[in-house]
């Protein structure tokens, strides 16, 4: 077998070679290319919800009465597993919504949503989504989430994914029956969808 | 242990490793998430549409500092890949050394060491073992999960004993499928050419309740026989077939369940290089290999708060093996109890234990192969603690832990880790990791006779013929290793990535081989020439494995990977083993993605010689052309091996067989979902 002293050696040498390599590979990288950020190709699922989300809302106009009074920030809920407060955080920072500062809080109970002006539905049921819909009915609260079953039951953004792609549904009637306005824009953009009630119709 | 488990719930630093690099496949995905979102902020809402997204959860995007050499094949990368055998896509990955011989036998590696029963690479199927303990390695070929099913391919290279166990020497492979609700509908894709006449896959996943969802999946292959040098043909053609399911329920937002499990039937045949008394002393055998598996799993998942939880796994897998050397059936039973906590902030404490029990029914062709004891049952049992530290949150983390297994072999083996992270900024991880592990002998290595080749009269006795034999060595210990790892992952910019990995691995009491006096054997009359296995061999290894990732454009991805590696082994088996893995190798990868929905990858690959054995250097060239008229339903056309071809790229040495060459091949393959 080797000597300790030639291994101590070797281990050097190689270590050496390493620490060259690293130096080499900085060099290469950082000489050509511009510290700079280029438009990324792919993202996380929730990051982009988030910003679409700040997006949407800021397109939005919202009744007098959704707001408690003039100071008041704009509450945005989720509710669900897994909550990506953080994606969230990161996408309202800094962003006022009618003129009010944005908290992102995640509720571990669905009634907590009252006097909350939006919803995000993370991972989470079906009887969820619909005991929080049912406390939202005619309230000024934009709903948001990816479920197969949230633009059915009255959500009014419901996010899929196609060719790997976010795109959104938008329910019309829900959106008329909250009392706040969406860009027209923005729902422009929407899926081609059958409104639930006319899908109940046929 | 479980590795899907631990990664999902148990094992915090490699789960978060393992993202990681998940991240770093995704280069914008690599910055931090607040500047990953600071750049979606300044896209528009139909520039935000055209992102292809990821879905990866919170948790795991919090941490993409990692200490290990780690890659991720995802399912969308097998898909591209073209492939229809799981184990060519590991060819992508820098460090392993894959090897096909025939239609359906494999050489698989981590960093060196590479052989038909490679021993030092531990590989999981949703964190159940595939391990078999009649040599520490992996039947490749009783291996056929659906591809469409499979969600990522996790490879960590290096030691990953402190959390895995026993036999984590080189590296891991973890196989994760996707779950039952990320499968629903229905899925058939049916593909065929000149060496795969027929794989055709099955899926149908359905909704149980709105927090339950069941996945039935088949498949079944048929591969033609290759050729060998003379153009004849090898006679090893096969067929295989699996049905498995999968079953996932939430039974409440804090709580998950799994149920999972495979039946397996294989048929497989080659020709078989068997030693005989009579001249010409060996004899080529047709040896038709009859494989037959089933297995189940369960896993519950319990988030107890924001900051801990509590998962149980258990499985049962049942598998035999039965060809012309012998048939084994093997019972393996294993529980597995995990509990994650965080601690302050900057402490992710993962501890666990695991038992798992092993017993053996061998039926052995008494002249080539038997053991000692026909049957023999095998434990393991660990514990294991391990704490990633953010020592300075988001920029230096330190990862230290320990297991300690217990087998019947060799009793207690401690094998600890200590990793530390440094990530200055979210462009540059920097990281060093020092860690022992250790592989547990074989039962072939312990109690086999495997008789190697007959000498005729007159080389080892005037007039008896000697037999050549490999005997097992009761007191055959564990193989050693202390591996010291650097590594380096920068992304100077979203488009771009690299991962540098460096590694110089010490090892101790490796098998080697020690001739033993001949002595006379009545039954059949002769003189033994007995080989014993021994542990003295040592010696160490080193090399570089390089990644790179450039999205040229928004349809247009380049991938590189490039590996080099040196063994300087001593004693009586290093020339053996050194010369059986490349000293170089790379793949160049070019995906696009052309208008209309059509998509064009190819990949070139070279693979340098394996003096040990023989086989000389080769290139390859994959091409593949996929097109998308509609959002469910696929076509596609794969030519692999293009250029080079016929090729060898492995031969056996024990156990020899007629082993056919890599052939051109075409593939033409149509998936439908509906």
């Amino acid at each position: 077998m080797e000597s300790v002293n030639s291994r101590i050696g070797r281990l050097t040498a190689a270590c050496l070679k390493a620490a060259v390599a690293c130096c080499l590979l900085v060099i290469a990288t950082f000489a050509p290319l511009p510290m700079v950020a280029d438009s990324p190709a792919r993202a996380g699922a929730e990051s982009v919800k988030a910003v679409m989300t700040s997006i949407i809302l800021r397109s939005a106009q919202w009744p007098d009465n959704a707001f408690k009074d003039g100071s008041s920030a704009f509450h945005l809920g989720i509710i669900g597993r897994n909550p990506p407060v953080k994606e969230f955080n990161a996408a309202f920072k800094g962003i006022t919504i009618s003129g009010r500062t944005v908290t992102v809080v995640s509720l571990k109970n669905p009634a907590d949503i009252v006097g909350f002006q939006a919803v995000y539905f993370s991972e989470t049921s079906e009887d969820v989504i619909v005991q929080t819909l049912a406390l939202l009915a005619g309230r000024p609260v934009l709903s948001f989430g990816e479920h197969d079953a949230l633009y059915r039951l009255g959500g009014v953004v419901n996010y899929r994914k196609v060719d790997g792609k976010l795109r959104f549904e938008f329910n019309r009637k829900s959106m008329e029956r909250s009392g706040v306005k969406v860009s027209a824009q923005v729902i422009r953009l929407a899926l081609p969808t059958k409104q639930p009630q006319e899908e109940a119709a046929e | 242990m479980k590795k899907a488990f631990k990664f999902r719930v148990g094992q915090g630093f490699f789960r978060s490793a393992l993202i990681g690099v998940a991240l770093l496949a995704a280069p914008a995905l690599l910055a931090e998430e607040d500047n990953g979102v600071q750049q979606l902020r300044q896209m528009s809402l139909e520039e935000l549409m055209n992102i292809e997204v990821t879905s990866v959860s919170k948790k795991e995007q919090r941490l993409n500092a990692t200490s290990a050499a780690i890659a991720v094949l995802t399912s969308e990368d097998l898909r591209r890949s073209g492939v229809t055998h799981f184990e060519d896509a590991l060819r992508l990955i820098p460090g392993l050394v894959v090897a096909q011989m025939g239609s359906q036998n494999w050489a698989i590696s981590v960093r060196g060491f590479n052989d038909m029963f490679a021993n030092k690479l531990l590989v999981m199927i949703d964190g159940r073992s595939i391990y078999t303990p009649l040599f520490s390695g992996v039947f490749w070929d009783m291996q056929n999960p659906v591809l469409e099913d499979i969600d990522r391919i996790e490879v960590i290279r290096g030691p990953g004993a402190s959390v895995w166990g026993a036999n984590a020497v080189n590296g891991v492979i973890n196989i994760i499928s996707k779950s039952a609700k990320d499968t629903q509908g229905g899925m058939v894709s049916v593909a065929g050419g000149n060496m795969d006449p027929f794989i055709g896959s099955f899926r149908y996943g359905m909704e149980l309740s709105d927090s339950a969802w069941l996945r039935i999946s088949a498949k079944y292959n048929l591969q033609n026989e290759t050729t060998l040098t003379n153009g004849q043909g090898a006679g090893d053609d096969a067929q295989s077939g699996q049905v498995g399911f999968r079953t996932d329920w939430e039974s409440s937002d804090t709580v998950d369940w799994t149920l999972q499990g495979d039946v397996f039937l294989g048929e497989f045949n080659q020709i078989q290089y068997s030693p005989t008394n009579q001249p010409p002393y060996v004899a080529n055998v047709p040896n038709r290999t009859k494989p037959v598996g089933a297995n189940i799993l369960g896993r519950w998942t319990k988030q107890l708060d924001a900051d801990s939880q509590v998962s149980f796994q258990s499985y049962f897998d049942y598998t035999r093996r039965s060809n012309y050397y012998f048939e084994e059936n093997l019972y393996t039973w294993d529980a597995d109890l995990n509990y994650r906590v965080i601690v302050a902030d900057r402490h992710d404490i993962s501890v666990g234990v695991d038992g798992r029990v092993s017993t053996d029914d061998i039926t052995a062709a008494q002249q080539l192969l038997s053991f000692s004891k026909d049957s023999e049952t095998h434990y393991l049992a660990s514990v294991y603690a391990q704490d990633d530290w953010s020592i300075l949150p988001d920029e230096l983390i330190l990862t230290f832990g320990s297991k300690l297994q217990y087998n019947n072999y060799t009793g207690f083996e401690p094998q600890p880790t200590i990793r530390l992270a440094w990530t200055p900024n979210e462009h540059h991880t920097l990281w060093g990791a020092v860690s022992r592990a250790t592989r547990t002998p074989s039962r072939a290595e312990r109690s086999a006779r495997i008789l190697d080749s007959v000498m005729p009269p007159g080389v080892v006795h005037p007039i008896l013929p000697g037999y050549v034999t490999y005997l097992g060595n009761g007191d055959f210990g564990s193989e050693e290793l202390t591996a010291y790892e650097l590594g380096y992952r920068i992304q100077p910019n979203a488009r771009l990535s690299f991962d540098l990995a460096l590694f110089f691995q010490d090892y101790d009491n490796l098998r080697g081989f020690e001739t033993g006096p001949p002595y006379p054997d009545p039954d059949p009359p002769g003189i033994v020439v007995p080989i014993y296995a021994t542990n003295d061999a040592g010696g160490y290894t080193y090399g570089a494995e390089l990644a790179a990732r450039w999205q040229a454009t928004d349809w247009w991805q380049w991938r590189l990977s490039y590996t080099f590696l040196e063994m300087e082994l001593e004693g009586s088996s290093s020339a053996d083993v050194s010369g059986k893995s490349p000293q170089n190798q790379f793949s160049v990868q070019s995906l696009v993605n052309l208008p209309f929905d059509v998509e064009f990858d190819s990949t070139v690959r070279y693979v340098g010689e394996l003096p040990g054995i023989n086989v000389p250097s080769y290139l390859t060239l994959d091409l593949r052309l996929g097109w998308r008229p509609v959002d469910n339903l696929e076509f596609s056309i794969s030519g692999r091996n293009l250029i080079d071809s016929p090729h060898q790229e492995f031969a056996p040495s024990l156990l020899p067989f007629q082993a056919g060459l890599v052939q051109r091949s075409v593939v033409a393959g149509i998936r439908w979902d509906f």
